[in-house]
């Protein structure tokens, strides 16, 4: 009897230990693109808690209506910054390119993307896209994501959660529709 | 030849352990319902391939899977070991200096040359081991004269590389592999994105999947060199899984298919 108990005490904590949380983080603006255009704006991310062992969570996406770039914002040591590409964004109103690991945008108040929460989220973003010959445009499509500006754009973050037994890959929102 | 950007884009896979043959892998299947699930509504026109090398693992391991099977009498234990065998010797090839490596190589370089030679702009990405040969070959093309002029990407056969779950930031792969093969002076910079779960083995190489922490695994090659010409990052991705399970999570995360469609466009 107690070998059977013990059995199914094991066969519980087995089933239970690789158990995972699940949150996925999403908010969508009305914002405009850096050439002017009315583009809406999608940023997500999701977090992973398991039972044992500390939480996983990003990076930060943003993806802007008819915008071939998807902004990452990534957890460095200095935040979480959209680190900028030589030859693909230059800080606005300014000539040439970015330098390699110029920060092209942050995340306020938190440094770490595990401790963001819903609720309101400000970010900034001070570059704009550069293009090549390799940069596609087609139709409405060009690299061109939401404008600079100095003053923080302000995201209303949803959490959506769900709890699976091994896992399961996060469930994101579809990039906004080009008009 | 050189590569015409108006041309559709090609997305070569490289795979990395496997078990099996290769007539097994469909990594560019998935890529092509990751990127394609990421489009929106852009009407982007790309192709994906497949470089296979597991047969030429298999061949290289044949003598020690022919070993088994004299030791082990019990199919069950034949199987399980067999299967270890052809996981391990997939390292070990790697990390070697072997022909059956070199064959491997040289193959890879063929692959991307004939998309080269097409002139369609071919951007690659690497799982787990694969990501070693795709390394090696980049970095291999990028020494040879009659590629990689840095002013022209019409020059470049590689235009960018995506590696998923790589093991080389491991110690056993530091063997020639200190630094990446500087471009030289100009302005135009090769992308290479690292994506990496904090709980995937083959990464940390921490057997029991504990959180890796620290925030460089292919940055630890970037360099303050303007001449270098790489853009490098790591960008550790929840997978939502662990262990062995989030180093094959990767092939249909979208947070993937995000960077993968901001490479390929650009």
């Amino acid at each position: 009897m107690r070998t059977i108990a013990r059995n199914i005490a094991w066969s519980i904590a087995l089933m239970v230990l690789p158990s995972c949380t699940h949150s996925l983080y999403h908010a969508e603006l009305g914002t405009v693109n850096s050439e002017g255009d009315p583009r809406n704006s999608v940023i997500y991310w999701s977090k992973t808690e398991k039972l044992i062992g500390a939480p996983k969570a990003g990076p930060i996406l943003l993806m802007t209506a008819c915008s071939t770039r998807r902004i990452h914002f990534d957890e460095t040591e200095n935040g979480i910054v959209f680190r900028g590409t030589p030859g693909q964004d230059r800080i606005h109103e300014q000539p040439g390119t970015v330098a390699e690991g110029a920060i092209c945008g942050e995340v306020q108040s938190v440094s770490k993307t595990t401790d963001l929460q819903a609720g309101p989220l400000s970010l900034t973003v001070h570059c704009e896209a550069m293009t090549d010959e390799f940069s596609i445009r087609t139709g409405l499509f060009s690299p061109s994501y939401i404008q600079a500006r100095q003053e923080p754009y302000r995201f209303d973050v949803q959490e959506k959660r769900s709890w699976s037994l091994l896992g399961r890959t996060p469930d994101v929102p579809e990039p906004p529709t080009c008009p | 030849m050189a590569v015409d950007p108006t041309k559709p884009r090609t997305v070569l896979v490289i795979h990395g352990v496997q078990t099996g043959d290769g007539a097994d892998l469909n990594q560019h299947q998935l890529i092509k319902q990751l990127l394609e699930s990421r489009l929106g509504n852009m009407p982007l026109k790309f192709t994906t391939d497949l470089f296979r090398y597991e047969d030429l693992n298999d061949q290289a391991q044949s003598k020690y899977q022919k070993l088994i099977k004299l030791i082990v009498a019990n199919p069950v234990g034949q199987a399980l070991t067999s299967t270890a065998i052809d996981l391990i010797g997939d390292v070990v090839t790697a990390r070697l200096d072997t022909s059956t490596a070199a064959k491997i190589r040289q193959g890879f370089k063929d692959k991307i040359l004939e998309i080269f030679d097409a002139g369609n702009p071919c951007y690659v990405v690497a799982h787990s081991l694969g990501s070693i040969y795709a390394f090696d070959v980049i970095n291999d093309l990028m020494s040879e004269e009659a590629f990689f002029e840095r002013q022209s990407r019409r020059t470049w056969p590689v235009q960018g590389l995506i590696t998923l779950g790589s093991p080389i930031g491991l110690s056993m792969f530091n063997k020639g592999r200190k630094r990446v093969h500087a471009l030289g002076e100009g302005d135009k910079m090769f992308r290479w994105v690292n994506y990496w779960d904090r709980t995937d083995p083959v990464v940390s190489g921490k057997m029991f999947g504990q959180n890796l922490t620290g925030y460089e695994i292919a940055e630890k090659y970037r360099s303050p060199s303007p001449k270098q010409g790489w853009v490098i990052r790591d960008r550790p991705v929840d997978t939502g899984k662990v262990w062995l399970l989030a180093h094959v999570a990767y092939w249909d995360n979208p947070t993937v298919g995000d960077g993968l469609f901001d490479m390929v466009t650009n």
